[in-house]
This record gives C-alpha cells, sequence and structure tokens, in this order.
C-alpha cells in the first residue's frame, strides 16, 4: 500500500500519490515524511487542513514566524464559534508544508474550508472542534489498555515515535485500517474523506509527477482509495476570517479536546530534535530536569543522572519496551530526581514535559481588525514604546480639562484604553492599587507586554473587531452572566473606566432590575462601596450620574435596614461585620445628600442602645454617635456603665482612637471594670485588649499611659519604665499563655 | 502442620515460586533466581502454568516495576513510607522471589554497630590464631555479598549515622575491605540491597546525603480505596489465622467496620467527606487494623463462640489508637459521639466504647 499503483493510474501517466496517514503533533512522522520528501522529491504537497487557509501557508514559512503558532477560523457574526489548528515545530504537516515551499514544491490544504466547519459548529451549538476522533478516543483508551500499556500516550509513543526508519508510515496505514474496522464512520468523517479526495483528483489533473498527501492517519485507508463517479459534497458555509496566532506549548497541553492533542509538548519536541539518536534522549531529559533544580536551589548531581537513565531503561525493559517512554521517564525522575517524592520534581518535569514554549509572528504578519485597531490606538495614545517584555510604571494623571486640543485628553484616552484592554483580560497593563481609593484622578499602572499577551489579543477578535467593539462584547456577556449584584455593580465601574457610556446604561439597568430587595447587609454594603466610587469618578469622566445616584439611595437604605439582624453574630462575624460599616459610614460622609441621614442616625442609635447586637459592633456605633455629636460625655459615662466589656471597648477604640486618649472618664470607667473581674475572665479580657492596643501607634500608646499614670498616683517616668522596660521572666510566661489562649 | 510460627516467605509460597521457577520463558540476570518480569508477576499476582499466583501486594502497580527495576540496577533500593504500609513485608517477598532467601536481614536499631553491618570477630579465635579467616563472623550482608543474593536492611532511620554510613561504600563500590586481612570482598552478581525506613521517623537519625544519593526511594502509600484496605486485611487475616490454626472465620461486616474507623481517624474526614474529624497521633495504618481484627478473633475465638463482636472490637479498639499520646483517647471518644453514635449499624459499638 504504500505506493498507489493501478493500471490506470499507467495507462493514464497520472501522477504517483504517496498517502502518508500521521498523527498530528507526532515527530516520528515528522522525521520519516522529510525523508520520503528527500528521496521522491514530491512537487506538490496536500496537507490535512482548511482548504480556504492555502493562503496563509506562506505565512507560515516565513522568516521570523517560530512555533507553535496556530491558525485561526472564527465566524465573523455574534455568536461567534471558533476553531484552531495548532503547529508545532514537529508537527508533520508543518515540516512538509515547509520542505515543499523550500523546495519549490506546491503546497495546498485539502480538508474542509474553514468556513464549512464554522457552519458546522454553528449548528451544533457547541464550541469544541467536531473532531472524528473524539468519541473514538475512549476506543483508543481501550485498545491501549489491550495491549498492556496504561493509557493511550504511552501505548502511541512506544508503537510509533521510537520506530527504526520506514517502520511508521507502515504501522500508521494499518492503525488507521484498524481503528475504521473497530467503529463505522461518522457522517461527518465521510463527508470529510469526500472533499478531501475531490481535492487530490483535482490536483492530479495539474501534471504533477509525485504527490505526497498528509493526512490524519483514520483517514488514509479511505484517501487511498478510488469510487468512481464520486462527486464533491455540498457544503453550507457561513461568513468567517482566518488568522494566524501564536500559540504556546501549555496551550496545548490543555487542549485534551483536540482528538490528536498533545499532553507533553516539550518532550515531544525532544522527540524531534534528537530523531537521530533517539538512545540518547533520556540522558537529554533528565539533565533538562537537573538544570531547573539547580537553577531552584536543590542540586542533583551527574551521577544521579546516570541512575535515572539506568533505571528508566530498566523499566522499559521490563515492560517490553525497545525504548523508555515518557511514563518510564516520568517514575525513574521521582524515584532517583525526586528521592521517591514527586514535589521535588514536579516543576522540574513540568518544564520538560510541557514546556514554556511560545511561538513568534513577524512584524506584518497577518493581523485581525483587533489587533490593527490596537497597533493604531497605541500609536495615537503614545504607548508604543511600552510594548515591550520590560516592566515600565506609567502614571497618568486625568484632570485635563476639555478645552478642546487633543493633548489635553491623553491622560483619559490612556486611561479608558488601557482598562479596555484590561476587560479582554490582555494582561499589558496592571493598575496599581491605592491610587484609586484616595484620588480618583491619579491611576498608577504598570505595563508589560508579553507573548500570551499576543496571544490573548488574537483571540479578542473573537469578541469584535475593534478593541473598544470587543471590550463592549465582553463586559455585555459578564453582564448577562452575572450572578450577583456586586459582580454586575463591578462591571458597571469597570464601563465607566473604560469609557462606555451605552454599556455604563445597560449595567445600570441590570443593576436596577436585579435588585430584589432581599440581599443582605454586606451585599449592599459591598455595591455602594462600588456606586459610591463611581460617583467620585463621575466628575471626572462626564457620565450621567442621576441613575447611579438614585441606586445608591436604595441601596443604602437597604443596608440601613438590614444592619440590625447583621448584626446578630458572634465575635469572628462581628469582625468582618465591622469593616462593611466602616465602609458604610465613609459612604454617608462622602454622599450627604444621596443618603438617608435619619434612617442612618436611626441605625446607629438603634446599634449601640441593642442588646442582642455583638458588642464590638455596638462600641463602635457608640464611637459614630460621639462623632456625629449626637451622644455627650454623659451619655457616654451611662453607656459605659452599662455596655462596657472588652469586646465593647474594642469595637469604640477601633473607630477613633483620640477620643479614648482624650477622655480619661473613659479610661477610669474601664479600670474600674476591669477591677472587678476574677483570674479566668481577667484573662480572657486581657486578650480582647491587647488586640485593640496593639492597633495604636507609638505616641497614642505613650498617651494613653500617661492618662493611666495620671489615674493610677504614677509618675509619667515610672509608667513609661514599667511599659517601655524589659519583660520579666513572669511577664514572658504570662503572655505566653496569653498567646496560646488566643490560639 | 508445622512447628513454626511464622514461615519465611520463600518456604510459605514454595509452590509459587516453583511454579514461576518452571514457566519461566525470559532471561534471568546473574544470580537471580526469576525474570524480572516473573518477579513482578509473584508480587503481584497472575498465573504460571495453570498455578494460580496470588497477589502480595495490593497497591499501584507502578511502584512494584519501579522497585524490581532498581534491583536490576546496581543501586540499592529504599522502601519508605508510614508505619504499617507493607514496606517489610514487599522487602521479603521482593528478596524471596529474586534469590530464594529472605533471611539476610539486619535489623536496624540505635545498638546496631559496624560489627552488625560488615563483619564481626569471632576473640576467642582471634586471639588464639590471630587474624584469619575462620576468625571472621559473617554479617547477613557479608554473606549476601559473597553468595549473590539479596541483603535486606530493616528501619535503616534507626541506627546511628555513622553506621548508617557503613553501607555507603558498599553500595558504591560494592565490596567490604578487610583491612586486617588485607584482602577484600567483592560482590558477586546478584548482590542487592532492600532497605525500609520510617517516615515518621524521619529527623530522629535522618541518612547523610551521600547515602540517600545511592538508594533509589520508593514511598509506599496507604490503600488508595477502603476496598484495597478491605482485601488486603481480609487476606491477611486469612493467612495469620490459618497459621495460628484458630477456629474463627474472618468476618467480613467487622473488617469493613475496623477499616472504616481507621480510614476515617486516619484522613481527618468521614468517607462521605462531609465531617473533618480530628486525627490522633498514633498512626491508624494497615497493620494496625489487621492485628486488631486478628485481637479480636483470639479474643472470638478463646473466649466466646468464634463470632466477632462489636464487644471485641471496642476492646481492641481503644488499645490501638491511644497509644503514645493522652489526647488520643479525646480524640477517640469525640469520634465515637460525633460518628459512631449516629451511624447505622455502629450503635452498639459505640456503646461498647464508651461503657469501657
Amino acid at each position: 500500500m504504500a505506493v498507489s499503483l493501478s493500471t490506470r493510474d499507467l495507462l493514464r501517466c497520472s501522477p504517483l500519490l504517496h498517502i502518508f496517514g500521521v498523527r498530528h503533533l507526532s515527530p516520528g512522522a515528522s522525521r520519516e515524511i522529510l525523508t520520503l520528501c528527500e528521496k521522491v522529491r514530491p512537487d506538490a504537497v496536500l496537507v490535512e487542513g482548511p482548504s480556504d487557509a492555502t493562503g496563509i501557508m506562506a505565512e507560515l514559512t516565513r522568516e521570523g514566524c517560530v512555533p507553535p503558532v496556530a491558525v485561526l477560523a472564527y465566524t465573523e457574526a455574534p455568536p461567534v464559534r471558533s476553531f484552531m489548528l495548532p503547529f508545532a515545530s514537529y508537527s508533520p504537516e508543518y515540516i512538509a508544508i515547509k520542505w515543499a515551499l523550500e523546495n519549490g514544491a506546491d503546497a495546498e490544504f485539502i480538508d474542509l474550508p474553514s468556513t464549512a466547519t464554522l457552519a458546522k459548529l454553528s449548528r451544533k451549538n457547541t464550541v469544541e472542534k467536531p473532531e472524528g476522533m473524539e468519541e473514538e478516543l475512549s476506543v483508543y483508551q481501550r485498545f491501549a489498555l489491550a495491549s498492556g500499556e496504561t493509557d493511550f500516550d504511552a501505548f502511541w509513543e512506544n508503537a510509533f515515535e521510537h520506530l527504526p526508519d520506514g517502520g511508521y508510515r507502515q504501522a500508521a496505514f494499518a492503525f488507521g485500517e484498524g481503528m475504521r474496522s473497530l467503529s463505522a464512520p461518522s457522517e461527518e468523517n465521510l463527508t470529510r474523506e469526500r472533499f478531501m479526495r475531490s481535492r487530490i483528483r483535482a490536483a492530479s489533473t495539474r501534471g504533477y509527477r509525485d504527490i505526497l498527501v498528509v493526512c490524519g492517519a483514520y483517514h488514509a485507508p479511505e484517501l487511498d482509495k478510488e469510487y468512481p463517479d464520486e462527486t464533491p459534497p455540498e457544503l453550507e458555509t457561513v461568513p468567517g476570517r482566518l488568522t494566524l496566532m501564536p500559540y504556546s506549548y501549555l496551550r496545548l497541553a490543555a487542549k485534551t479536546g483536540y482528538g490528536a492533542g498533545n499532553q507533553s509538548p516539550f518532550y515531544y519536541e525532544l522527540l524531534w530534535k534528537m530523531r537521530g539518536n533517539t538512545a540518547d534522549i533520556p540522558a537529554a531529559f533528565f539533565i533538562g530536569m537537573a538544570e531547573v533544580m539547580r537553577e531552584a536551589g536543590s542540586f542533583r548531581s551527574s551521577a544521579e543522572v546516570q541512575d535515572a537513565v539506568l533505571l528508566a531503561r530498566a523499566l522499559a525493559s521490563l515492560r517490553g519496551r525497545r525504548e523508555p517512554v515518557l511514563e518510564d521517564l516520568r517514575r525513574a525522575a521521582v524515584t532517583v530526581l525526586g528521592r521517591g517524592e514527586v514535589q521535588t520534581v514536579a516543576e522540574a518535569l513540568a518544564h520538560m514535559e510541557t514546556g514554556t514554549a511560545v511561538g513568534v509572528l513577524p512584524e506584518g504578519a497577518l493581523r485581525t481588525p483587533t489587533q490593527d485597531d490596537f497597533h493604531r490606538l497605541l500609536r495615537e495614545r503614545r504607548l508604543t514604546a511600552y510594548l515591550s517584555p520590560v516592566a515600565a510604571e506609567l502614571s497618568l494623571d486625568l484632570r485635563e480639562k476639555l478645552t478642546g486640543g487633543f493633548g489635553a485628553l491623553l491622560g483619559r484616552g490612556r486611561s479608558e484604553f488601557l482598562h479596555r484592554l484590561d476587560a479582554l483580560e490582555i494582561g499589558f497593563g496592571r493598575i496599581q492599587s491605592g491610587g484609586q481609593t484616595k484620588a480618583g484622578w491619579k491611576e498608577n499602572w504598570v505595563l508589560q507586554w508579553s507573548p500570551e499577551a499576543e496571544i490573548a489579543l488574537t483571540e479578542a477578535a473573537l469578541f469584535g473587531v475593534t478593541v473598544e467593539s470587543a471590550a463592549e462584547a465582553r463586559l455585555n456577556e459578564q453582564i448577562k452572566a452575572s450572578a450577583s449584584l456586586a459582580r454586575t455593580a463591578d462591571v458597571l465601574e469597570k464601563a465607566l473606566l473604560c469609557g462606555l457610556p451605552a454599556l455604563f446604561v445597560t449595567a445600570c439597568a441590570a443593576l436596577r432590575d436585579s435588585l430584589a430587595e432581599r440581599e443582605g447587609f454586606a451585599d449592599a454594603v459591598s455595591v455602594c462601596a462600588s456606586l459610591s466610587r463611581v460617583l467620585r469618578y463621575g466628575s471626572l469622566r462626564v457620565t450621567d450620574t442621576d441613575a447611579v445616584s438614585a441606586l445608591l439611595g436604595r441601596l443604602f437604605l437597604r443596608a440601613c435596614l438590614t444592619l440590625p439582624e447583621a448584626s446578630f453574630c458572634d465575635y469572628q462575624e462581628a469582625r468582618a461585620c465591622l469593616g462593611n460599616l466602616h465602609i458604610l459610614a465613609q459612604v454617608r460622609a462622602e454622599h450627604p445628600t444621596l443618603t438617608d441621614g435619619a434612617q442612618w442616625d436611626n441605625a446607629v442609635a438603634e446599634l449601640s442602645e441593642s442588646e442582642r447586637a455583638a458588642p464590638l459592633l455596638s462600641g463602635y456605633a457608640c464611637a459614630l454617635r460621639l462623632e456625629a455629636g449626637t451622644l455627650d460625655d454623659k451619655g457616654l459615662s451611662v453607656q459605659i456603665s452599662a455596655r462596657l466589656s472588652p469586646d465593647w471597648f474594642e469595637g469604640l477604640a477601633a473607630r477613633n482612637r483620640f477620643m479614648l486618649v482624650s477622655r480619661p472618664a473613659l479610661l477610669r470607667a474601664l479600670d474600674g471594670f476591669l477591677e472587678t473581674l476574677d483570674e479566668g475572665r481577667f484573662m480572657r479580657a486581657l486578650v480582647s485588649l491587647r488586640r485593640t492596643f496593639s492597633s495604636f501607634t507609638a505616641d497614642e500608646k505613650s498617651a494613653v499611659c500617661k492618662s493611666l499614670s495620671a489615674m493610677w498616683g504614677l509618675t509619667p517616668e515610672a509608667a513609661d519604665r514599667a511599659v517601655s522596660g524589659e519583660l520579666t521572666r513572669e511577664e514572658t510566661e504570662h503572655l505566653a499563655a496569653l498567646r496560646q489562649m488566643e490560639g | 502442620m508445622t512447628d513454626i510460627l511464622r514461615l519465611a516467605a520463600e518456604e510459605q509460597y514454595k509452590t509459587e515460586l516453583d511454579a514461576l521457577i518452571a514457566a519461566e520463558t525470559e532471561t534471568v540476570p546473574r544470580g537471580w533466581r526469576l525474570s524480572p518480569r516473573s518477579v513482578l508477576t509473584y508480587i503481584i499476582g497472575g498465573t504460571a502454568k495453570g498455578v494460580e499466583i496470588t497477589p502480595k501486594y495490593f497497591g499501584n502497580r507502578g511502584l512494584v516495576e519501579t522497585a524490581v527495576a532498581t534491583l536490576m540496577t546496581d543501586r540499592g533500593l529504599l522502601l519508605l513510607g508510614e508505619p504499617g504500609t507493607a514496606k517489610t513485608w514487599l522487602s521479603e517477598h521482593l528478596a524471596a522471589a529474586v534469590c530464594g532467601d529472605s533471611t539476610l536481614l539486619v535489623q536496624g536499631t540505635m545498638g546496631v554497630s559496624e560489627e552488625a553491618i560488615k563483619y564481626g570477630w569471632n576473640y576467642a579465635t582471634l586471639i588464639a590464631a590471630g587474624p584469619t579467616p575462620a576468625a571472621l563472623v559473617k554479617t547477613p550482608i557479608y554473606r549476601a555479598m559473597e553468595e549473590g543474593r539479596v541483603a535486606r536492611f530493616e528501619e535503616l532511620s534507626r541506627c546511628a549515622p555513622e553506621v548508617q554510613d557503613a553501607l555507603i561504600s558498599i553500595l558504591s563500590e560494592k565490596s567490604i575491605a578487610i583491612p586486617e586481612l588485607s584482602t577484600q570482598l567483592r560482590a558477586k552478581k546478584g548482590f542487592a540491597l532492600i532497605a525500609t525506613a520510617n517516615t515518621r521517623d524521619r529527623g530522629v537519625n535522618d541518612m547523610s546525603a551521600a547515602l540517600k544519593r545511592r538508594f533509589n526511594a520508593v514511598y509506599l502509600p496507604a490503600p488508595a480505596t477502603p476496598e484495597t484496605e478491605i482485601e488486603i486485611v481480609t487476606r491477611r487475616v486469612a493467612q495469620i489465622s490459618a497459621g495460628l490454626e484458630f477456629c474463627a472465620v474472618p468476618p467480613r461486616q467487622a473488617i469493613e467496620t475496623v477499616v472504616t474507623i481507621f480510614r476515617e481517624l486516619r484522613q481527618g474526614r468521614t468517607l462521605d467527606g462531609r465531617e473533618t474529624l480530628k486525627r490522633p497521633t498514633a498512626s491508624c495504618s494497615t497493620a494496625e487494623a489487621i492485628s486488631l481484627v486478628m485481637g479480636a478473633m483470639a479474643h472470638a475465638a478463646g473466649f466466646g463462640d468464634g463470632t466477632v463482636t462489636d464487644a471485641h472490637i471496642a476492646a481492641g479498639l481503644t488499645g490501638a489508637i491511644v497509644k503514645d499520646d493522652e489526647k488520643d483517647a479525646a480524640v477517640l471518644r469525640e469520634y465515637a459521639e460525633n460518628v459512631l453514635k449516629h451511624r447505622n449499624g455502629s450503635k452498639s459499638l459505640y456503646e461498647r466504647l464508651t461503657a469501657v
């Protein structure tokens, strides 16, 4: 079957067809194809791939294009369906195409056009590639197990990747035939084979001498056959686009849905690179691992590498394998280099199996409209200098007045651009937090370009043709998929930062509609915080803020009303609640006109009087009232005598420490309270007090000390000495006991 | 029935080993009695010319393959694991299969000196006639090297580090220098060393880096699933009780109960994953479970009617769990209160346990 030669061929002097079935991403196949090409020197190479991608072949082999790369096909109109065809440096298709273009042979893709495959995807309503091999994967697994191997990859590597020259083609053909006999081929596969046969027939009339056909092993037996009077199939198509994008080994390893995927791309690359001397592969593998481990700080000697090689060979011979496969190498690595433990070598293994390679496309290569838009905006915003792998800081000032002229809008334009990229998860810029909450007009970014970002940028094309429309589509999707109010509020904020007014309105409406009046305290506060931030930016990023203000009012009210219930909790929950209460107070302070003051005062007063609420919270509420002036000193002493406890004191101190320092009456009351406690309760109180005072600054502590010393009749120096002197042994023991109690 | 309490592995399974030797078709390495593939079959089970080979080790087949492959190379094999995970058991059976002799054993203790590893002297002969080969007292490792067999070293990490390091030159040069006689013993082909070490003893006497490097370490985990563990316990209990000539039948229900309790305490979580539990400091290992069931059976056979009841299990359970630490008693009590009390079928066990 190696050469398809029939009388018909002889009589008509048609070209010699060399059908070579492969498994995608198989270095054994690549090796043999190269040998075959050198021997036969075909003048046409037909490869299994979307026939409308033939135009991209030149790009694939252009100087500067470094695999892994992938052909990406996607529909023009939403809902966007897409599929990818990855090529690694050791892909047989890639090797064949490269040989053809370097040796002046014609090359062509002969599988269904991408438009047809996309049509099928759109009909199927799924996003997976309809590779025929998928359903049969379990058949492969069973086949492998039956031949005494642990899994299909181990079986394949042993049976195909370590064959001496000449064996692959026959073995793969027989394998394809075997697979076909196990289960009936699907409709899809039959259509594809019909189409490919028609393309082969068409090529045969163009006067070639030798035609090499590289296809999946499953299809090879059918492409070899002839069906007289067969016509090409009718195909349904949808408008689509094709592009080339850089790819990564990480993604290759993760793509298990693609039936002939590659779990260990870097290892397979090693198989390809060392195809002349496969016996040295184990050594190369372990040396690579040892290098990674040495760099990470765990030394591994060459002697250990040797021992690992020996063990790998022993393991292989135990299984009757000609040469060690990846499974043997892995096990030997764990035993020898890892000394029995997997974690020790996990990183190095991942490095040598999966690897970190990312492909590169040269400048001027095929680009999606989104990529073009990206680069144009980059130039307009004067950010091209930041397109480098070196991280650089960028500080943006958004206060430029809108007095016309492009320069004035630069800061805001940059901010919006970067936020849009962030919404698309392109990973170009990272905003430094801290700059946002304090001053809304300042943003600190760290910009760094990476190959992963390049990949993400290409994929952004799936959402829209411009950066703006893609970001908008992406965020729209998030609104629809949002499961919580807080999430929608996040998108609202993002819409504002991205400068997408239409989306802003949508998010607002979504927020309003999903208000179920059942939100808990925490949720309500979280949304309030988001909305408050939005309003803070609002003045800078001119937008209609009325809708937002209304929402804020509603949610603030909701928070006030749910506060009592939220406050009936234990200490741990109270701590979380305290944080939220603090935020709420902030919101109230920032937007006095938008929030209901009466309700707020009411809620706070109720909290401070409540018997059931956690003392931490009622103490805090008391402090709020003192601040607002709704509680005077007399009222405070009433509260103290009624409510004082260590937790309550902690809550009080959490709000305003200066107040404590400046009210000796408070300290006196606390002192009196502590005197009444027994040993056990005093220790517990001590734990709580320690926690409270640990948040004080040194100045505040010394001020408290002064007050205490005045109270107890000590001189300030004596008090100082007592506090800042060395701990006695007894005191150290007490502290240790305290720490144990705290747990 | 023999008088011996516990037969060596090669004697207990003589039929199986003979069948494997007879059915041998592959090359047998020098000094070995079986080919590596047959050794593997012996350990994980299979058939040989119609004779059924029972599995000795239930667990990841890959681990056993690594162990056998290590013995094929010239490195030592180190079996690591928690107490009770069949390290000694596997070491014994590997030695029995490879060279037919599992008795060349050195037991590592604090008191072991270099004389127990390399060679000793018969002092009477030494003083009378001076250093001669006749005055030499051969250690198991010495004999293993001399005859090309497998030597076993148990509890390597319990030996003093100086003594452990005596193994370094043995493993790298495969020879013992005897300066008093101006000779050197060179190991014959077929010599291998299998050592075991407890991970719980880590830090007691950690092996030096140089020594670690000369071993291939295989970590034996606890049984992965309850079913595997139940199978292991059932088989082993059947074997032991046959040896002890008990009249009690291995109780399926009791074994399941014990294995469940042990697994839950070991993992710190109920089997359905819903509740987390405190873990006792004692290792609730498979070997411990086997002992517990054996104890219960002995109790039943000796003082009962041969059927193992919850009373018998409860009697042994406290002793199995509360070994080192007082706190483990509280852990067991908590477990009984939180889990056993509410579980179907464990009510009577709970009552027995709390009555004790």
